[in-house]
């Protein structure tokens, strides 16, 4: 037989663990409070994930528009051939990022560094 | 031999279902953020609690929209509502009455405010609404500055107006409180009272600036950052702490310009303009209501003087901003500074 009984038995348990994994890493809920915009490495700015806005960076190609909402971060329009970046959906979890390579922007969630911000 | 393979699959696929399912259990007892916000006494509020309990902490967020809710309507300055006996009524009210009732939790935070004047040498003065309203109305219409001749004209009430009376009462002198330098603080201590009261330790309310932390939900510290007055969204400094309130008073925040001037929106009881001593000054204590005042008072003194009042406080530390962009810790604030 192509498939064996000891390869089900492999498949089985290496389907339960990606599947509990996968549960697990979405009950930690954690979001970024926080969001680092870099355009060719430089910080530009820090983007408070707590309050929804629109910002317009300035990329290698042109405009980079960049809408936080619900405490989640896309890139809405970019100047490219591609628009790869805008395709990219929201993030919000500490670490994850979009880079735009054609800019050079790069969107990083920081890492919990700030919980909040006094004003 | 492939009755014995059988038995082993079924053995592995149990395990693993128990080992996961234990895992799911044990994970939902962590504890999970819970948010709520809200816009109330003109500012963004953001309420955020840890619990392993989803019903226990959506009742406590919704109670706590409440409170700030009610404390929003008591000390509106501006609009009535029905059956409250509110700032607005206070003034405004028809009553012939000598005294009138007002509401126990209304009382109170007059009663703080009457004795923050005597703590601050009355320079956090809740009876100075003419005086305020003056500026605002500059303010509103960009087009000059009130003249010293008007500002004295307008202070024509003082703090010894304010006649408080069997806990429930106050004398109907229809005096203009402004409860602004204090309000935000003493309903987020309010709210921070009832959160630990009902088992929730774990939280962190944020009232357009105003914090106050409760236990941090993994052990650690929470990072608060303080805004750049020079650069709003940006932070100059992150704070860590726990079971702490960090409150900033700047003139950055609510200003006007008029032929080039900023004119802020804290004012001097003394002089009835806006001072000129900082661009901020960061008050951090255990007490919301506390941090709150203290944070309109240093404001308005000299870095100086701030500097040995809070050092001579126990349990309050400040960090001033001077206008020369450079920052000043009180004596024991370095402690509170992460990076």
């Amino acid at each position: 037989m192509f498939i064996n009984k000891k390869d089900k038995i492999l498949i089985i348990s290496l389907l339960l663990i990606s599947l509990f994994s996968i549960l697990i890493l979405n009950l930690n809920q954690k979001q970024g409070n926080i969001a680092y915009v870099y355009h060719d490495n430089k910080l530009l700015k820090k983007v408070d994930l707590n309050i929804n806005k629109t910002y317009t960076f300035d990329g290698d190609k042109g405009k980079v528009i960049v809408t936080v909402k619900n405490k989640k971060i896309k890139v809405d329009k970019e100047t490219s051939e591609y628009h790869l970046c805008s395709k990219m959906g929201y993030i919000s979890r500490p670490h994850e990022t979009i880079i735009c390579l054609p800019n050079k922007i790069v969107i990083e969630i920081g890492g919990n560094e700030v919980d909040t911000v006094v004003r | 031999m492939q009755d014995r393979i059988n038995k082993l699959i079924w053995l592995i696929v149990i395990i693993l279902i128990i080992i996961f399912g234990i895992l799911f259990i044990k994970n939902k007892n962590i504890k999970k953020e819970y948010t709520s916000k809200f816009y109330y006494m003109d500012t963004y509020i953001h309420v955020k609690v840890y619990s392993d309990d989803f019903e226990k902490a959506n009742k406590a967020l919704k109670e706590v929209e409440k409170m700030y809710k009610e404390y929003h309507e008591l000390t509106d300055r501006y609009n009535s509502y029905d059956k409250i006996n509110n700032l607005y009524y206070i003034r405004n009210n028809e009553s012939d009455d000598e005294y009138i009732k007002i509401d126990k939790r209304l009382y109170e935070i007059l009663e703080y405010g009457k004795d923050a004047y005597e703590k601050t040498d009355g320079l956090v003065n809740i009876s100075m609404g003419n005086v305020i309203d003056v500026w605002k109305k500059y303010r509103d219409n960009k087009n000059g500055i009130p003249s010293k001749k008007e500002l004295k004209k307008s202070n024509t009430e003082d703090i010894d107006d304010i006649i408080l009376k069997d806990g429930n009462k106050i004398k109907n002198n229809h005096v203009n409180i402004d409860l602004g330098s204090i309000s935000k603080g003493y309903t987020t201590q309010k709210v921070g009272e009832y959160l630990d009261k009902i088992g929730i330790t774990e939280y962190l309310i944020n009232a357009g600036g105003n914090v106050l932390v409760g236990k941090h939900y993994e052990d650690s510290n929470y990072k608060i950052g303080i805004e750049d007055p020079n650069n709003k969204n940006d932070i100059f400094t992150v704070l860590k702490g726990n079971n702490i309130s960090v409150v900033t008073s700047g003139g950055y925040e609510r200003y006007y310009e008029y032929e080039d001037k900023k004119y802020h929106h804290i004012i001097s009881p003394k002089t009835l303009y806006p001072t000129d001593y900082m661009k901020s000054v960061t008050v951090i204590t255990k007490d919301s209501a506390l941090a709150d005042m203290l944070s309109t008072y240093l404001f308005l003194l000299s870095i100086e003087d701030g500097k040995d009042y809070i050092n001579n406080l126990e349990d309050v530390e400040a960090i001033w901003y001077t206008n020369d962009d450079e920052i000043v810790l009180s004596d024991g604030a370095k402690k509170y500074v992460h990076k």
